[in-house]
C-alpha cells in the first residue's frame, strides 16, 4: 500500500515531465517548419521578381530591335548612305534574333546564354550608335521628318533598356543576397536546383561615352 | 547602426528632392514669379479636370549624374500619377546643365511616345531656352503638353471615403482610449499625439504626390 501510494506521485510527474518535452519539441518544430516555409516562399517571391524584371529587359530589347528594319530602310533612302554602318546593322541585329524564346527564358538559369544575349545586344547597341553617328555627316537625312522620329524612338528604347537593366540588377541582388544569407540559405541549398544565383548586366565601358566613328 | 544604414543608404544613390508640394517648382529661379503661378495654376486644373499629373521641376544641376537617371528616380520617389495607372509626367530643366528631360509615366505612353516627347523638347521647348526666354519656353512647353495629353474631363467628383462601421468602432475606441491615457497619464498621451503628428507629417509629404511613380524610362531628353 505505501509502494503504491510511493509510486503514484512519482508516474504522475514523469508523465507530465513526459507532456512537457513534447510540447516544447512539438513547439519548436512547428516553429522550424514555419520559418522553412515563410523562407521558401521568400525566396520564391524574390525569384518572381528577378523573372519578371527579366521579361521587362527582354520587351526594351525587343522595342529596339524592332526599330532596326525601319531605321536600316530609312537610312537606305539616304543618298550614298556609308553601306558598312547599315549592314553591320542589320548582322548585328540577325544575331540578336537568333536566340530562340525558349533559350531566353532559360537565360536565368544558364550563365552561358545570358552571356550570349548580352554580347549579342551590346554588339547591336554598338553599331546602332555608330549608325546615328554616321548619320551626322548627313544634313539631308537628319532634316527628315522619318529620320528624326526614328532616332528619338532609339533613344528613349536605350533609356528605357538602362532603366530595365538597373531594376533587373536590382532585383537579382536581392535574391542572391537572400540565397547566401543565414540561415536562408539553408532553404536555399535544400532546393538548390531551383534557386541558383542570378547574373547581372555589367556595365557596358563603351555606353558610357560617345562611339569612335572611324572614317 | 543607424548613422551606418543612412550612410549606405546615401552611398547607394544621390539625394533626390523631397517631392514637390506644387505642380511648378523652380530653385533656380529662372521663371518670374508671375508665370510660375499661372503655370502652377494651370496645371493644378488640368489634373483636376482629366485627373492627369503633370509636373514642372527646375533646379541648378544634377552634379554631374545622368538627367535620365535622375530623372527615372525622382519620377519613382515622388510617385508622379496616379496609383495603378501611373499617368503622370515631370519636365525637368536643369538650368546650370543646361539639359532637360520629360519623363513619361506608363499610363501616359500611349499618347505621349518618346518621338513626341522629343518633338515637344526640340520644337517648343530648346529654341526659346536658348534665347534666354524660360518664361516663353516653360509656357510653351506646358501648353504642348497639355494639348499633346489631352484627357476626357473627369466624371462627377468622387465622393470622400466614407466609414464603415467596424471602421467607426475602430476610431471610437481610439478615441476612448487616447481620453483615458490623458487622464491617467497625460505626459504619455502627449508625446503619442507628437509622434502621431510627425507620422503623420512624413506620410503626407507633398501635396501633389499621386500614389503612381512608375515610369519604365519613357520620355525623351534634351539640350540647350
Amino acid at each position: 500500500m505505501a509502494a503504491t501510494a510511493g509510486v503514484s506521485p512519482s508516474h504522475r510527474r514523469n508523465s507530465s515531465g513526459l507532456l512537457f518535452a513534447l510540447v516544447i519539441i512539438g513547439g519548436g518544430a512547428l516553429l522550424v517548419i514555419g520559418w522553412a516555409v515563410s523562407s521558401y516562399n521568400r525566396i520564391v517571391s524574390a525569384d518572381q521578381e528577378v523573372r519578371a524584371r527579366w521579361a521587362q529587359v527582354e520587351n526594351a530589347y525587343q522595342r529596339r530591335a524592332d526599330l532596326v528594319p525601319n531605321l536600316v530602310e530609312t537610312v537606305k533612302g539616304a543618298a550614298n548612305f556609308e553601306q558598312k554602318t547599315f549592314t553591320d546593322v542589320t548582322e548585328a541585329r540577325a544575331r540578336v534574333g537568333q536566340l530562340s524564346a525558349g533559350e531566353l527564358s532559360g537565360a536565368l538559369e544558364n550563365p552561358e546564354t545570358f552571356q550570349r544575349f548580352q554580347q549579342a545586344q551590346q554588339s547591336l547597341g554598338t553599331s546602332l550608335s555608330r549608325l546615328l553617328a554616321v548619320s551626322e555627316r548627313y544634313p539631308d537625312l537628319k532634316a527628315t521628318a522619318n529620320f528624326r522620329e526614328l532616332q528619338a524612338q532609339l533613344e528613349g528604347t536605350e533609356n528605357r533598356i538602362a532603366v530595365e537593366r538597373m531594376r533587373f540588377n536590382e532585383s537579382a541582388r536581392d535574391f542572391n543576397t537572400l540565397l547566401n544569407r543565414f540561415p536562408t540559405m539553408f532553404i536555399a541549398r535544400a532546393f538548390a536546383d531551383r534557386f541558383q544565383a542570378r547574373p547581372y548586366f555589367e556595365a557596358t565601358p563603351d555606353a558610357q561615352k560617345a562611339p569612335a566613328v572611324r572614317f | 547602426m543607424l548613422p551606418l544604414a543612412l550612410i549606405c543608404l546615401l552611398a547607394a544613390a544621390p539625394a533626390t528632392p523631397p517631392a514637390p508640394s506644387r505642380w511648378v517648382t523652380d530653385q533656380a529661379r529662372v521663371l518670374s514669379p508671375r508665370v510660375e503661378e499661372a503655370l502652377d495654376r494651370r496645371l493644378e486644373g488640368y489634373q483636376q479636370a482629366t485627373g492627369h499629373q503633370v509636373l514642372v521641376f527646375i533646379g541648378q544641376t544634377t552634379g554631374g549624374e545622368p538627367i535620365e537617371l535622375f530623372a527615372e528616380r525622382a519620377f519613382r520617389e515622388w510617385k508622379v500619377g496616379r496609383a495603378g495607372l501611373d499617368d503622370g509626367a515631370v519636365l525637368f530643366v536643369f538650368a546650370d546643365d543646361r539639359a532637360l528631360r520629360l519623363e513619361v509615366g506608363y499610363g501616359l505612353e500611349a499618347v505621349l511616345p518618346d518621338a513626341l516627347a522629343s518633338r515637344i523638347i526640340e520644337e517648343r521647348i530648346t529654341p526659346l531656352l536658348k534665347t534666354g526666354d524660360a518664361d516663353g519656353a516653360l509656357s510653351a512647353g506646358v501648353d504642348a503638353l497639355i494639348t499633346t495629353i489631352g484627357g476626357a474631363p473627369l466624371g462627377p467628383a468622387s465622393v470622400a471615403p466614407r466609414l464603415s462601421t467596424p471602421q467607426w468602432i475602430a476610431v471610437g475606441a481610439g478615441v476612448v482610449g487616447f481620453l483615458l491615457l490623458l487622464i491617467i497619464r497625460p505626459d504619455l498621451a502627449l508625446r503619442l499625439l507628437t509622434l502621431m503628428l510627425l507620422f503623420g507629417r512624413g506620410r503626407g509629404r507633398g501635396g501633389v504626390s499621386g500614389g503612381g511613380g512608375r515610369s519604365g524610362g519613357g520620355g525623351a531628353s534634351g539640350r540647350w
